[in-house]
């Protein structure tokens, strides 16, 4: 049982603090710091970033997005094969990303994520993990009208291959496969097809025994009309839905295969207001009930991105998702009962309004508090 | 005398705004200096933006919202209802403070009759009345108190509407209902077009949506249905893509052509602008195209701003000059533009 940040975090300051990286970007633009300063400020802000995931008992952690304008460019910009064009909405956000329009087919020419997952990982004893944008995600989101959706959603997939590969070698535990545009497929058998023949090809090589898992997220929406063959096909080793603006992922929680991990997408990314634990809690045990999967192979995160939130509201919210995985891991256990809600708990809580046991419970519960040499 | 008049220049609502407002607005936030001040220093640069559409030659002029920061943010703070929240990014290095609704939400007072006033003061050509529509405010807000998606656009339709009433009759003409994030979700725009058929209802004025950065193609011809006389929409930046579909499926209302790109430092030629109006004349008539840029102006400088306007200026008058367009400005009344919804197939 863990809990882990979708990926991206807001780069803006806790009330009262000076922001910093926007400063950098005034910065870099009057000419009165270059690149590797303005890396410097990012890097501070990725080193506050991790802090507040490990203060609330996150892991793995991520560097919050921070080093991406966003996160399609920061891909693109570095493929062999694009250029990038005019500001498009993000879904349904008021958040943009400049569209990457395909010239010809993307080619990998270098690692790109694998220096920043490195500076990352530097920073902290704990896993780190790094996202990649989808190549369906990437494809379908680019402008490909001049070389064709097929051929370059195809082409990418083979292209990010190297990338998790060049990953995988330097030593990264986790990578997550950001595929938000799953949620666009619906029925439509063709491109179901291309999203599993996409996740085929980036995918060849890992599986099995290789030892970086790889993991498939989907935010923004229901992915569950697509149908589990075509979200299930690929070889990954967990899922991450978002259960909020999704609902619907539900029926993929249900029907995922017990040996694969479920991270529950279950904390409101969108919205200001406090979510409940016993409402997490609830996710993480249901997920974990599904196909025989165990609580061992189950996680909460945000519903997507914390980014469309301030940044106080967002610290509030992991610090909601690290206590929930901490208790959701008591599952069965007095300490959880007495830590929720007791409607949540039992009718009988319930109805007393506070936790409480019925007589054989309380004892057994006794007994199991007992010191081991006091039961000998 | 001229047949036809159209091709009509305009700009969307915000200008950039002079690098001593921005620093005296930086100022005002942490208390520096009062509020008289910063006041004097808004409406300095309203009027300076009123001269200079006016010398340039715009039709319909804005008064370039000099006073107002976020478009949804600056609604919010005016009403009942509303907490301002923490920063949130828009994109790159751009930033946001995000409304949260902690209430029902309710408009206390006029918001922007007061601006309108001053700038129509200031010049004898129609200033257009710029308000948010309630669809983008609540998309752009948190939402701690309602709950429901559409009893929250629908009481800020109720706000919205009373403000526009209140700039007709202080003697708008033309009104402007941002709905940038009405392209975003298709099975939303059905709400869209309810609540703005209550913004419009009654309102004697030539009403407009703005409509920016969403998935055009997806919500065309469906965003047809929302009851304005005019919808201003970004095409410089989609390359005029949406222009095509009009050949299948007629445009039915006015347009408000964007044809520079606001977020691009480059300025557009002449010719570029040109070619927009041209591409935009093979599916509308010249009398029911405005001209203007893809969105507002405020990420531009001061600079920048002055020279995207004029190529937009210039492109309009020597289209009109080659076609023989007149420039006689329209009455600013309702047209029958606003209950044509979209075409009903064959």
């Amino acid at each position: 049982m863990f809990a882990t940040l979708v990926g991206a975090y807001p780069r803006t300051p806790l009330p009262g603090r000076p922001f910093k990286l926007r400063a950098g970007y005034g910065q870099l633009d009057r000419g009165e710091i270059d690149a590797d300063g303005f890396r410097a400020v990012q890097d501070e802000l990725i080193r506050e970033i991790v802090d507040e995931q490990e203060s609330a008992g996150l892991e793995p952690l991520t560097d919050g997005g921070i080093r991406a304008e966003d996160p399609l460019t920061y891909l693109a910009r570095d493929l062999d094969g694009f250029e990038i064009s005019g500001l498009l909405r993000y879904f349904d956000t008021n958040t943009y990303f400049r569209q990457p329009r395909a010239v010809r087919e993307p080619r990998w020419t270098r690692p790109i994520t694998v220096d920043d997952w490195r500076f990352t990982a530097s920073l902290t004893d704990k896993a780190v993990k790094q996202n990649v944008v989808g190549p369906y995600t990437l494809g379908r989101l680019a402008d490909t009208a001049e070389v064709g959706q097929e051929r370059v959603t195809l082409a990418l997939a083979e292209a990010l291959n190297q990338e998790l590969r060049a990953l995988a070698d330097a030593g990264c535990p986790l990578i997550q496969v950001d595929e938000d545009a799953a949620t666009l497929i619906g029925e439509d058998r063709e491109q179901q097809r291309l999203f599993r023949e996409a996740q085929r090809r980036l995918l060849a090589g890992f599986g099995g025994s290789r030892d970086t898992h790889v993991s498939l997220a989907i935010t923004m929406g229901n992915a569950d009309a697509a149908g589990t063959d075509t979200i299930f096909d690929a070889p990954y080793s967990s899922y991450l839905f978002d259960l909020i603006a999704g609902p619907d992922n539900w029926r993929l929680v249900a029907r995922a295969p017990g040996e694969r991990g479920i991270i529950c997408g279950a904390l409101d990314a969108r919205n200001t207001a406090l979510d409940t634990k016993e409402l997490l809690i609830w996710a993480a045990h249901y997920a974990a009930s599904t196909a025989g999967r165990g609580l061992a192979r189950v996680g909460l995160s945000p519903s997507t991105s914390l980014e469309y939130l301030p940044r106080d509201r967002a610290l509030a919210k992991i610090k909601l998702l690290g206590e929930a995985a901490r208790l959701a891991a008591m599952a069965g256990t007095e300490e959880l009962a007495r830590s929720i809600d007791p409607r949540a708990v039992d009718i009988r809580s319930a109805a007393f309004g506070r936790y409480a046991p019925t007589a054989r419970k309380a004892a057994e519960e006794a007994q199991a508090a007992q010191p081991a040499e006091e039961l000998a | 005398m001229t047949a036809v008049n159209g091709l009509w220049t305009t700009s969307v609502g915000s200008f950039g705004k002079p690098p001593e407002l921005l620093k005296a607005r930086t100022d005002h936030a942490a208390g520096r200096i009062p509020d008289e001040e910063l006041d004097r220093l808004e409406r300095a640069a309203t009027e300076r933006w009123i001269r200079f559409q006016e010398e340039i030659g715009v039709d319909i002029l804005v008064d370039g919202e000099m006073y107002r920061g976020d478009m949804a943010t600056y609604f919010a703070e005016e009403m009942a209802g509303f907490e301002i929240g923490g920063l949130v990014r828009s994109y790159g290095n751009r930033y946001y403070r995000k409304p949260i609704a902690v209430g029902a939400v309710r408009r206390t007072h006029p918001i922007t009759v007061e601006w309108w006033k001053y700038a129509q003061s200031l010049t004898s050509r129609p200033v257009k009345g710029m308000l948010t529509g309630p669809y983008t405010i609540a998309d752009w807000s948190f939402d701690e108190h309602y709950g429901s998606r559409r009893e929250f656009v629908l009481d800020l339709a109720r706000a919205i509407h009373d403000e526009a009433m209140d700039l007709v009759a202080a003697g708008a003409r033309f009104v402007q209902i941002d709905e940038p994030a009405a392209s975003a979700r298709m099975e939303e725009l059905p709400l869209v077009a309810e609540a703005m058929a209550i913004v419009t209802d009654g309102l004697e004025a030539h009403a407009i949506t703005h409509i920016c950065y969403g998935d055009f193609m997806r919500a065309y011809p469906t965003m047809l249905d929302i009851p304005v006389d005019q919808i201003d929409l970004e095409m410089t930046n989609s390359d005029f893509d949406l222009l095509e579909r009009f050949r299948d499926i007629p445009f039915t209302k006015a347009i408000g052509l964007g044809v520079v790109d606001v977020h691009s430092h480059e300025i557009e030629s002449v010719d570029d602008v040109v070619r927009g109006i041209k591409l935009a004349l093979e599916v509308l008539p010249a009398d029911r195209i405005f001209v203007d840029p893809d969105c507002g102006l405020k990420t531009r400088t001061v600079e920048e701003t002055e020279a995207k306007m004029r190529v937009i200026v210039e492109g309009v008058r020597r289209v009109r000059e080659e076609l023989g367009i007149g420039s006689e400005l329209p009455e600013g009344r309702p047209t029958e533009g606003r209950h044509r919804g979209a075409p009903i197939p064959a």
